[in-house]
């Protein structure tokens, strides 16, 4: 692979305005019940806490989506993007178990499942995802997966056990989390 | 996604049941040196049935189900897709077995037919578990417990249609099969007891009670029991078997609600 884009989510900045949850809505046109990216909320009592984690898909080194579907719909391009073949979809929806993020997201209406693209038309024109270019508090940065971890050493051990979040083992996420410690 | 997936749960549970009383019917018959049983035709039109409605079951599950053939392009990586290969074999066994029932001159080959599609079942039901072991972030599914289960609701379910064939036709249930019925009662509780160990009883706790209320508690104890009860008719025991299909039915639902239930990773 020539290279590998990734997502930087600084917490530390982020107020939950949901902005790039609802740019990417509006760039793809995805219906009232599909969300490619998601923004959860944690909070903690003692010590007193909030987070907001915006996250759509992860690009991951091993996507469980691409092993699990028996369609055979997902593919891993040369730029580490992963993409759908949307018409291919039987809507099975073995994807959304197989994330650990759940980052596909099932369309009722249609009987098949979507997921973030990573804005590659934006990409071509030389352009950032929208979801990055519309945060107000530019929190959220896109770029090579190398170059973002130069900016922050991550502590996934800390970060999955005060989140609850999945392994990062199992599919090698593309992304940086900045949290403060607590 | 909905909390239960009812349309796997019927897949997984019907086809579980009809494969494991083909087995269980077929080992009694080669055990007994091939012993009639009464209504051996109806009983085969009716696993038939149920296996059938349980595949078709998988096709609710999709939601483009007239595209379903796309779900051969994964064999390489997907276990979805090698089960529906797996599958379509199954039911082609199980017609074939029903045939030797309904075309005169094919009885010879009931018990052999039966086996193995008995045993292909059980391989196709380990491969149905392989599915949900795979995805590995959900510790409720990716354990040797998800394979064990998807058995022992096969050897249990099984294990309780024969004793109603038996009962139809006036026979008692041999030793080894009454053992392999405990050993099949002592497999779902102990699976039922480790998977609540990991997800808890908080979100599913009324369905792992239900399983085993009626599973093994009512259902397998009316089957032990209704002889020295006095309870010992058909009707008793065809009740048995229905109330232990709900409750696997039941433990079905906890098993994909552990799981689907509790977002947001």
């Amino acid at each position: 692979m020539s290279k590998q884009y990734g997502f930087l989510i600084d917490t530390d900045g982020c107020y939950g305005c949901k902005t790039c949850a609802m740019a990417c809505k509006s760039e793809n046109n995805t219906p009232a019940n599909v969300a490619w990216r998601k923004v959860r909320e944690f909070r903690t009592e003692s010590p007193m806490s909030q987070t907001f984690i915006t996250m759509s898909c992860n690009h991951c080194d091993e996507p469980k989506c691409a092993e699990v579907c028996p369609a055979n719909t997902y593919t891993k391009r040369e730029d580490g993007i992963v993409v759908q073949d949307h018409d291919k979809c039987i809507g099975c929806q073995m994807c959304i178990m197989a994330c650990p993020y759940d980052s596909p997201s099932y369309d009722p209406s249609t009987g098949k499942t979507s997921k973030c693209n990573l804005c590659v038309d934006r990409l071509d024109k030389g352009l950032q995802p929208r979801c990055v270019e519309s945060c107000p508090g530019g929190v959220l940065k896109f770029g090579e997966i190398s170059e973002l971890r130069k900016q922050h050493a991550m502590n996934w051990v800390e970060l999955e056990e005060r989140f609850a979040m999945p392994d990062h083992t199992i599919t090698g996420p593309n992304i940086v989390i900045i949290a403060k410690s607590l | 996604m909905h909390q239960y997936q009812f349309s796997l749960v019927f897949f997984t549970v019907l086809t579980q049941w009809a494969l494991g009383s083909i087995l269980m019917i077929s080992l009694y018959r080669a055990a007994t040196g091939g012993q009639e049983l009464n209504n051996s035709k109806l009983t085969a039109i009716a696993l038939w049935l149920i296996c059938g409605f349980g595949s078709l079951c998988s096709l609710a599950h999709l939601g483009n189900p007239l595209q379903g053939y796309y779900a051969l392009r994964g064999l390489g990586s997907s276990w979805m897709s090698r089960e529906v290969i797996v599958f379509g074999g199954i039911n082609g066994l199980t017609t074939l077995w029903l045939l030797t029932h309904l075309v005169k001159g094919k009885e010879n080959l009931q018990q052999t037919l039966g086996l193995i599609t008995g045993v292909c079942g059980l391989a196709a039901i380990t491969m149905t578990g392989q599915i949900y072991y795979a995805v590995e972030h959900q510790p409720s599914w990716h354990t040797p417990l998800t394979h064990i289960g998807f058995v022992s609701t096969a050897l249990l379910l099984g294990l309780a249609t024969l004793a109603l064939v038996l009962r139809q036709s006036s026979k008692e249930m041999p030793a080894g099969f009454r053992a392999l019925l405990t050993a099949s009662v002592v497999m779902v509780f102990a699976v039922t007891w480790q998977l609540a160990q990991i997800t808890g009883l908080e979100l599913n706790g009324v369905l792992v009670w239900y399983r085993v209320f009626a599973s093994l508690m009512v259902g397998c104890g009316l089957l032990v029991m209704a002889k020295s009860l006095n309870l010992h008719s058909t009707a008793m025991v065809g009740l048995a078997v229905l109330l232990m299909v709900s409750g696997e039915i039941a433990g079905r639902m906890g098993f994909y609600g552990s799981v689907l239930g509790k977002m947001p990773w």
